[in-house]
């Protein structure tokens, strides 16, 4: 058990990372970003003396972030009003203005399991290091490591992604060598 | 087929692939501590009971938990009950406890707010319809609460809050008439905006939740993620700090000046600023 955060510290923590941590679960379609970032934060308060070290607090935030969101979704369920939201996330896609590569990109992510989803997620999207990935997930730094090499693999075979970075490389090559 | 590779060009496309969402703005920001606070409230063993508290846009608490008010048994919005816990009137304001289920919650809202000035009943009608949509959520927070077996379902809110968010909805409504009226070059109707605004910070409504009225500039220590510390200023705001704010762009003629203490530090119902977008944040305006 470590030291426990202050007052002040933990006002220094939420300052720092609310506005992360608000977009963390707005990118995953939080219906109520505000009430589960709201949540989080009092559970890192009740928690205050197993805190990891501060640098790697900003990802046990997100690891935090994503049960809560997980227990709201079975409460949902539970109350039978699941269909409605779940309808709403899945059926999330990008507007207009989005590019057809990102269509493609977001559809490719979709189509890989939940945990290789997230792992890429948080390294991509939420820019974690390896080290603050294995602490959002709650596993050895070995562990996270292996799971993001095995999303990342799963991700780059997907033949709509190889298809789109072949095309990629095809285009650089023709705009040096025309 | 070789096996796949992860490239940059990988890294790049899915970073590419994120939903664009915009920084929280200071307002948002300070609401989540609110609702921080309150968590930690109901987390903490009370002296007497356990309380469950809501935060209404960094104005008031106007939700506490009504553990020992027989909420159950009430017909009526008015409990008759004198919000006592120098902590709950700290946080929520003075007052009655009021309960959000009763058939006439609207007309008892509508008598707690009757001496604050709006500037027309349209916009009178717009702030209690606003309050009315969220204790209709609050029944039926309830309702589902106690319906899933939570020991702590009751809650009810206090008529200081209730009394503070219609004041802060009169502001808005004043300062778009100020905006209005300044665009328009109508000089007795910009007058007649001012008046009320700079009277505003004497309001019985305003004093009983906030006499000081004060904006602090502060400074703490963050630590970014990559462990690196530093210095960052921030704001201390009491829950009407931005009103002197107000005040003082009601003397000039810059409606971005009088927008943005309403956008920075509260909330302003979109529908109540029509003349004044700068109060709200851009992705709230009404089009």
């Amino acid at each position: 058990m470590g030291r426990s955060v202050t007052e002040q510290e933990f006002e220094e923590l939420y300052r720092a990372t609310v506005g992360d941590l608000i977009a963390y679960l707005r990118r995953r379609g939080a219906s109520d970003a505000e009430n589960v970032a709201a949540e989080v934060y009092a559970i890192a308060w009740r928690r205050r003396t197993d805190l990891p070290a501060p640098m790697l607090r900003r990802a046990w935030l997100f690891g935090a972030a994503a049960k809560v969101m997980q227990a709201e979704h079975r409460r949902r369920v539970r109350e039978r009003e699941a269909g409605a939201e779940h309808a709403r996330l899945d059926g999330a896609t990008p507007d207009d203005a989005q590019s057809t590569t990102t269509e493609t990109m977001v559809a490719a992510i979709g189509r890989l399991s939940p945990g290789h989803q997230e792992v890429l997620r948080l390294i991509e999207w939420e820019r974690l290091t390896p080290a603050e990935l294995a602490t959002a997930l709650g596993v050895r730094a070995g562990t996270a490591r292996v799971r993001l090499h095995r999303a990342r693999m799963a991700l780059a075979a997907d033949p709509a992604v190889r298809a789109l970075v072949e095309e990629g490389s095809s285009s650089h090559l023709l705009e040096h060598h025309p | 087929m070789p096996n796949p590779s992860w490239t940059d060009d990988h890294s790049r496309l899915v970073a590419e692939a994120a939903p664009p969402v915009g920084e929280p703005a200071d307002a948002e920001v300070d609401r989540v501590w609110n609702l921080v606070a309150a968590r930690r409230a109901t987390s903490t063993p009370a002296r007497r009971s356990r309380r469950r508290m809501a935060v209404g846009a960094g104005v008031a608490a106007i939700v506490l938990g009504a553990s020992g008010v027989a909420a159950a048994d009430m017909w009526h919005a008015r409990t008759g009950v004198q919000q006592t816990d120098a902590e709950s009137i700290r946080l929520g304001g003075p007052g009655e406890l009021i309960d959000p289920r009763g058939a006439d919650y609207e007309q008892v809202l509508r008598e707690e707010m009757a001496d604050i000035p709006f500037p027309s009943d349209e916009a009178r009608d717009i702030a209690v319809a606003d309050q009315v949509k969220f204790a209709l959520r609050d029944a039926e927070s309830m309702r589902i609460a106690q319906s899933r077996g939570d020991e702590d379902w009751r809650s009810v809110q206090i008529t200081g809050g209730m009394r503070a968010e219609a004041a802060r909805a009169a502001l808005c409504a004043w300062s778009n008439s100020w905006a209005g009226a300044t665009t328009a070059g109508d000089d007795s109707a910009r007058a007649a905006a001012i008046e009320v605004i700079e009277g505003a910070p004497s309001w019985p409504a305003i004093t009983d939740v906030d006499a000081d009225q004060t904006i602090t500039p502060k400074k703490m220590w963050v630590t970014d993620e990559h462990g690196s510390t530093r210095r960052q200023a921030y704001f201390d705001t009491t829950p009407f700090g931005w009103l002197p704010l107000v005040v003082t762009a009601a003397g000039g003629r810059d409606l971005e000046a009088m927008g943005r203490p309403f956008a920075e530090h509260t909330r302003c119902i979109p529908e109540l600023v029509p003349d004044l977008p700068a109060a709200v944040p851009a992705a709230f305006r009404v089009q």
